[in-house]
């Protein structure tokens, strides 16, 4: 039977998922995508290659300076310092937290892989949603949604799909990580670089959702794509920028004790995004969910933004 | 059926262009107040720039009017949530999703209308049926040609048997077996759906439709049931193949006092002509469309 006026929870949320999946099907088969998932895959594989030559020349000159056998693969004796503690300690010498002693337990390719897909998902996923609505717009698509569903239902099955991208562009991630982990390092297992990258995917992905609302907010405000990648690049770079001013600031402050100002940037600080990288990698569970609900909350902010003009505007 | 489908009311909708401190307002529709009748297949006629797409937008939801009222099945303006599943809308100059294929878009479009399970795979075939595409329903859209694509968004339209059809210039992009196909399929819902066709195509809509709408400068300038447009129940015309007393044309034309019908005074012209020794070429009974619409619009200069 045809709809005839239903509105319900369910339909709601009926809807977004259809949406969701509208979203991810065509995505995923356009050649833009599919070249941008090859660059992903590209950069992650890059950046573990560096990691990895350049960890078997401090292997192999260590190795050297002790007149130990080396090995052809890296990662045998810095997997063995650190399941003896012996990288630990050298961290907590030069004054390294109970944060580094946490992640200095992890398997070393975890952290480079996990900070390296932390660091560049945001970009990505900017990108990526910056020209999600506002391509549909220009090009008037849209408009084959919006006489089947709401606007909400739109945004938030936008979301939804872009999510669905990320997970996706994560697992390339940690295959290929877990795949040059067993094959081109020693002392990697695979179920150990996967199940340590998996971990740390929520946290990953909760650092990235500040950029899928700035980009998806971007996409409903702006008319053009370009519109809205340039309207999410200001956004995303120009919160980065004052992140790192504030930070110097503070620095600088807390010398000279102006305690106004600094309750002023501490507060600004929590709406920046970069400021939760540190919280998301502790060890203390409490600190984890507050940065994930800061960064749900900054995106969530983005996206109601761009959905208070998507809503109202002529399509 | 009976009543009205479709209702505006005084609607006003201006759009604005250049930045703020040059900002020039541009009326699109001006107090533009229209009625389609339910069941009817209705032509939406006016010149370019008249506010045909205007209309057909907030109709369809994508733009929201200024002033005045608009309603749709008696719903009030379109709102998703309400009108889903009931309008179909053929939009203008949107173009389709480049990766999926017409089958997968129209299982989306579909579900999102509010079918579900077998009736959606049902509505979809209908539609590719209905336009011809079956063979070509897995090919991602890029791949398609420009008519193609054309009847795939004809098909969003038509997809689930909505109650009330827009169409923004249906048959543009289309070849002419495919128009005809389109329009045997069009004449087939008249009386059971509500069709609005807004198109420059005045001789396909004078075959089409029931009804018309006349519109310029944001107005309704006429609104009246097609046979009255075009005289088809008070005029005529008889060719001849060869003149006879000087005429090859012979208007007949009824008078309101005229107590005769049409017919039976085609028949008694019919009738003395041929006494007269007259060979009958054709009967056409009215006037066309376009003479009508270019005696009320003009002819067009200056627009």
């Amino acid at each position: 039977m045809q709809n005839s006026g239903r509105n319900s929870g369910w339909d709601f949320l009926r809807d977004v998922w259809l949406v969701a999946v509208y979203e991810a099907q065509e995505a995923v088969r356009t050649r833009l995508l599919q070249v941008a998932l090859l660059g992903w895959a590209g950069i992650v594989v890059a950046a573990n290659g560096l990691f990895l030559w350049v960890l078997h020349e401090i292997e192999a000159a260590m190795a050297g300076a002790l007149g130990v056998p080396t090995t052809d693969r890296p990662g045998a004796m810095l997997g063995k310092m650190m399941e003896e503690g012996e990288l630990d300690g050298v961290a907590r010498m030069i004054g390294g937290s109970e944060n580094v002693s946490f992640l200095l337990q992890q398997p070393i390719l975890v952290l480079w892989a996990g900070a390296v897909m932390m660091m560049l998902l945001p970009e990505f996923l900017l990108i990526a949603s910056a020209a999600s609505v506002a391509a549909e717009v220009q090009n008037r698509a849209i408009r084959y949604l919006a006489c089947r569903t709401g606007r909400l239902q739109i945004g938030l099955g936008k979301l939804l799909g872009q999510v669905g991208l990320a997970l996706l562009a994560l697992g390339i991630g940690v295959g290929l990580s877990a795949g040059m982990g067993l094959f081109l390092m020693v002392g990697q297992p695979v179920g150990g670089t996967v199940g340590g990258l998996l971990a740390r995917v929520p946290a990953i992905l909760a650092f990235s959702l500040p950029a899928l609302g700035l980009g998806l907010g971007a996409s409903m405000a702006a008319r053009t794509v370009s519109g809205a990648r340039a309207l999410a690049l200001i956004g995303f770079f120009g919160s980065f920028i004052t992140y790192v001013w504030l930070r110097a600031e503070l620095r600088e402050s807390a010398t000279k004790g102006v305690a106004l100002w600094e309750r002023l940037a501490d507060l600004a600080m929590i709406l920046l995004f970069p400021s939760n990288w540190t919280a998301l990698w502790s060890p203390e569970w409490p600190d984890v969910l507050a940065a994930v609900a800061r960064c749900a909350i900054i995106g969530a902010g983005c996206f109601a933004a761009g959905m208070a003009v998507f809503s109202r505007r002529d399509l | 059926m009976g009543g009205v489908a479709v209702r505006m009311s005084g609607v006003q909708k201006r759009f604005v262009s250049g930045l703020p401190g040059f900002r020039r307002w541009s009326v699109a529709l001006d107090g533009m107040s229209l009625e389609v009748p339910t069941g009817s297949i209705c032509a939406f006629v006016g010149p370019n720039g008249a506010g045909k797409t205007t209309t057909m937008s907030i109709l369809s939801g994508y733009l929201e009017a200024d002033t005045g009222q608009v309603d749709l099945l008696g719903g009030g303006p379109f709102d998703p949530a309400r009108h889903r599943g009931r309008v179909g809308v053929l939009p203008q100059d949107a173009e389709l999703p480049p990766a999926s294929s017409p089958r997968q878009l129209l299982r989306i479009w579909g579900r999102l209308q509010g079918l579900s399970g077998a009736a959606v795979e049902r509505a979809v075939e209908e539609a590719l049926e209905t336009v011809m595409l079956r063979e070509r329903a897995e090919e991602p859209v890029r791949a398609l040609s420009h008519g193609m694509r054309r009847r795939v968004t004809v098909a969003s339209a038509l997809l689930g048997s909505p109650e009330l059809i827009l169409l923004d210039e249906p048959t543009s992009g289309l070849d002419p077996a495919q128009a005809a196909h389109l329009r045997g399929c069009l004449e087939v819902l008249r009386g059971r759906r509500t069709v609005l066709i807004s198109s420059h195509n005045l001789p396909e809509l004078e075959r089409l439709c029931d009804h018309a709408v006349f519109i310029d400068k944001g107005r309704c300038q006429q609104s009246a049931p097609m046979r009255a447009l075009t005289g088809a129940d008070r005029q005529a015309v008889i060719t001849l193949e060869a003149p006879l007393d000087g005429a090859q044309e012979i208007p007949i034309r009824l008078a309101d006092s005229d107590p005769r019908t049409l017919g039976e005074a085609i028949t008694q012209e019919l009738a003395r002509l041929i006494a007269a020794g007259a060979r009958i070429s054709e009967v056409r009974r009215g006037g066309s469309l376009e003479r009508r619409y270019l005696d009320t619009e003009g002819p067009g200069e200056g627009r």
